[in-house]
């Protein structure tokens, strides 16, 4: 079976106001091959934004590493290369 | 367009630096802080970015003219190009003690205009000069000539299109000018150099074009920084004991429906902002389907006809600037923000009133109003909580009021008020009866096209509900998430109510 992938969403006021919003929504835009393996949740502010190395605004974990200046497209993209690391992954 | 783009995300980041700013002038009254918006530009298009437009210092140029308006300035009124935009933000400290604010409340950025090509059919060369020839043979009015390829006669072409329809190939393409079709009432057109201006005489504020321009050239005159500096002058009158005028926050059940957090987290970040109270529009809503329930049952008593809603100032500049026959037909009856207004006005006789909404046209009518000073919108209000740092999530809340239900906290989306209307109306003591109701959801050309048959009496029904806003207000122009979202969190907040 496909391994499942965690999509945390950062929703502390600065990401929800910057964009996030669109990010919680991510199961509607998913494409068909990636509905049903993703796992998406709001966390409170997971404090990304007081770190000035971090980047943009809003911020988003996909099972545990950082995307940031996320878009629901870059997002998708994020959790495409995840799919197939994890793929790859099964098949070794 | 979508509530969340690249143009939104700027604004949204820019009216955060002017939060901030302002927010970190200094209590001693000293304008040293202020001079931070200077480097404001900088910070955004560093040397080392990537330019979005041909260079970065045509970006910060744009971005200097981006935060004119975000003060509360009119492009249109500059006179000195050299001009700090520090410089600018005392003359905000200045225009804030003073408490005025004006119109018109819509400014061109001519500068981020990308003075896009006149909206018109053009023919591609994707054109195959073909033998069927069913442009030609389809252009109700002669237009179509081929010479190797086909090419539309200007003077004769009325738009109609129907080329585009029939070419196999989709060879004629439209030329769209998004600000121009957004307009439901031709209020913006291209002066010679080809860059947009709005005409204000017919202008209503409804704030589409703004929403529309893919160059967010088309900017909201932003009063937040009149209200930060008004938070700013009664913390500093407070901590030296002497008296001022407080600040009294009212907010729109469609800003509330912005968050996921609920009412009482709101209400405490208002506060935590430094507004003394804060009272729900909600509240003021149930006064607007009140009596215009028993307007209604009037009317209906007198066989007098339609009538229309009139929350939606948008909607009743429409009528009052393109649709004088339906005058008549407007409710008299004034809007939540109005009742709720004075609810806080009899609470607070000397306090100032800021309403934030979702709305541009509410701008015009806090103006008329006499009641409300400021308005401020759902992304002035997000960028003011970030730039104060105050987390939504985490704040302890405050109960709201009780001053609203769910007819009232229903108004912001599409059937809302003609539903607390109707709800209101069967409660009314001796009204048993229902009444027919409509809505115009959303006032593009076709919602105006209808609201004429209406005025005609060509269409007929006993209440008529005009949003314009195609959802109702939590689809306004400034909002900080997709309707969608919105609806759901709202439909949380009604769920919630007693």
């Amino acid at each position: 079976m496909d391994k499942r992938i965690r999509v945390t969403v950062c929703c502390g006021t600065a990401c929800y106001v910057l964009g996030g919003s669109d990010l919680l929504d991510l199961g509607e835009k998913l494409p068909a091959d990636l509905r049903g393996r993703v796992d998406i949740d709001g966390e409170p502010c997971l404090g990304l934004c007081k770190d000035s190395k971090a980047g943009a605004r809003p911020f988003v974990k996909i099972d545990g590493v950082v995307l940031s200046g996320a878009t629901v497209s870059s997002l998708i993209d994020a959790v495409r290369s995840r799919a197939e690391v994890l793929d790859r992954g099964a098949l070794a | 367009m979508n509530a969340n783009n690249d143009a939104s995300r700027l604004r949204r980041e820019l009216l955060e630096e002017v939060a901030r700013t302002f927010m970190h002038d200094p209590e001693t009254g000293s304008t040293e802080g202020l001079g931070e918006i200077d480097r404001v530009p900088f910070k955004l298009f560093p040397r080392t970015q990537k330019s979005v437009r041909c260079c970065i210092y045509r970006d910060r140029a744009i971005v200097r003219y981006r935060l004119l308006a975000q003060l509360g300035f009119a492009i249109e009124d500059e006179v000195d190009e050299s001009t700090s935009l520090l410089a600018y933000a005392q003359r905000v400290k200045e225009r804030a003690a003073s408490g005025t604010v004006s119109g018109p409340y819509l400014t061109v950025i001519d500068e981020a205009c990308n003075s896009c090509l006149r909206a018109r059919y053009m023919v591609t060369n994707l054109c195959q000069a073909c033998l069927a020839r069913p442009c030609m043979r389809n252009c109700p009015k002669q237009a179509i000539s081929i010479d190797r390829k086909a090419s539309i006669d200007e003077e004769k072409c009325v738009n109609c299109g129907l080329c585009m329809q029939a070419c196999p190939y989709h060879a004629i393409v439209k030329l769209s000018v998004p600000c121009e079709e957004a307009c439901p009432v031709d209020a913006i057109a291209k002066d010679e150099s080809g860059k947009e201006h709005i005409d204000y005489a017919k202008c209503v504020h409804c704030g589409k074009c703004m929403v529309e321009c893919p160059f967010g050239a088309i900017a909201e005159k932003s009063q937040m920084a009149d209200v930060l500096s008004t938070l700013a002058a009664a913390r500093k009158a407070d901590s030296e004991g002497k008296a001022a005028k407080s600040l009294v926050a009212i907010y729109a059940p469609a800003v509330a429906a912005q968050f996921t957090e609920g009412l009482d987290k709101i209400e405490a970040s208002l506060r935590a902002l430094g507004f003394a109270d804060v009272y729900e529009v909600a509240a003021g809503a149930e006064i607007t389907a009140q009596k215009e329930a028993e307007e209604l049952s009037e009317r209906l008593e007198k066989g007098s006809g339609l009538m229309t809603t009139s929350c939606c100032p948008a909607y009743y500049e429409t009528v009052r600037k393109h649709l004088p026959d339906l005058a008549s037909r407007v409710s008299s009856t004034r809007s939540p923000m109005y009742y709720t207004a004075e609810l806080a006005k009899a609470d607070h006789p000397d306090a100032i009133i800021v309403f934030i909404g979702p709305c541009v046209a509410k701008k015009k009518e806090a103006r008329e109003s006499g009641l409300v000073a400021y308005v401020l919108n759902a992304e002035e209000l997000g960028a003011m909580l970030v730039a104060a740092g105050i987390e939504l999530g985490s704040i302890q809340g405050m109960a709201p009021k009780a001053l609203a239900g769910k007819d009232g906290r229903g108004f912001p989306a599409s059937g809302g008020v003609a539903a607390a209307v109707r709800s209101k109306l069967t409660s009314l003591p001796g009204c048993e009866y229902g009444c027919a109701s409509e809505c115009v959801n959303g006032l593009d050309k076709k919602g105006i096209a209808r609201l004429k048959l209406f005025a005609a009496g060509k269409l007929k029904t006993d209440l008529l509900e005009v949003m314009a806003c195609e959802g109702g207000c939590i689809a306004g122009p400034a909002v900080l998430v997709n309707p969608k979202r919105a609806q759901a969190q709202l439909d949380t907040i009604i769920k919630n109510s007693d």
